[in-house]
């Protein structure tokens, strides 16, 4: 294993210990692993076409999320993935000429997907309640201290 | 025995297909029959034109791609000709993408 394997390993943990109540985010989170080992294993025995390979294994990811999909952060991993996939495509295609600017990409794409679902877990499920209760309690205090008479008696009139 | 030549068509059809399914998803079950259809169709019969008009040379590869790109354009075209079709006559209850 690489440092950019490690490090993409420990992040996909990091994820599922902050989404673990997200619903789903176990499940791509999974299937994003299992795709990722699969074409590094594809890579690694340099097999003929690693990019085609990339390619399948990407769009069955992509249609695997758009069809089991409930959620609208669910739709943004979609994106994601359609941008995997077209990358893929523009590396058969020659656009994508380096075989690293296409690995870069890829890992770009996949921190991309793992930075949304961590994102998504922080502000609406895991922690999201502790915000909103936070943001709530402060607008309320703001709320009671304007409608509340001020405590000191400077509104009186100074001559009776 | 089937031929080299259809082999080649059809897998680039079909590739062509699951790559128009990722990135131009249809909203019905009907759609997706309709479209799938009609790519699968499309991509072996008029891949040679595609093939012709852009002058790529005669290796299996640009078979395959000339394949999937014909069926990945006549799977947005249908989607194109029905959403406009149902939009002149009037049917606003219902765009099939």
């Amino acid at each position: 294993m690489n440092i950019f394997q490690i490090a993409m390993l420990a992040g996909a943990c990091t994820v599922a210990l902050i989404g673990h109540k997200l619903p789903h985010a176990w499940l791509w989170i999974s299937l994003g692993a299992v795709n990722a080992i699969a074409c590094d294993i594809f890579y690694a025995y340099n097999l003929p076409y690693p990019a085609a390979f990339t390619l399948a294994c990407d769009a069955l990811l992509c249609l695997t999320v758009h069809w089991f999909a409930r959620e609208r952060w669910e739709l943004g991993l979609f994106v994601i993935f359609q941008f995997s996939v077209l990358i893929s495509v523009l590396r058969l295609w020659s656009v994508i000429d380096g075989e690293d600017t296409y690995r870069l990409a890829l890992e770009l794409c996949n921190w991309a997907a793992l930075l949304m679902i961590a994102g998504t877990a922080i502000l609406g499920g895991a922690g999201g309640h502790v915000l909103r209760n936070a943001w709530r309690d402060y607008v309320l205090r703001a709320y009671r201290y304007l409608r509340s008479p001020p405590k000191t008696p400077h509104w009186r009139k100074v001559r009776q | 025995m089937i031929p080299e030549s259809v082999i080649l068509k059809g897998a680039g059809a079909l590739s062509g297909t699951v790559l128009a399914l990722v990135f131009i998803p249809p909203r019905t079950l009907a759609g997706l029959i309709r479209r799938s259809v009609a790519s699968l169709i499309c991509g072996p019969i008029f891949s040679p034109i595609t093939h012709g008009y852009l002058s790529w040379p005669d290796e299996w590869q640009h078979w395959l791609a000339s394949a999937a790109l014909t069926s990945f354009v006549s799977w947005w075209l249908l989607g194109v000709i029905v959403t406009g079709a149902k939009k002149i006559l009037g049917d606003k209850a219902s765009h099939e993408g």
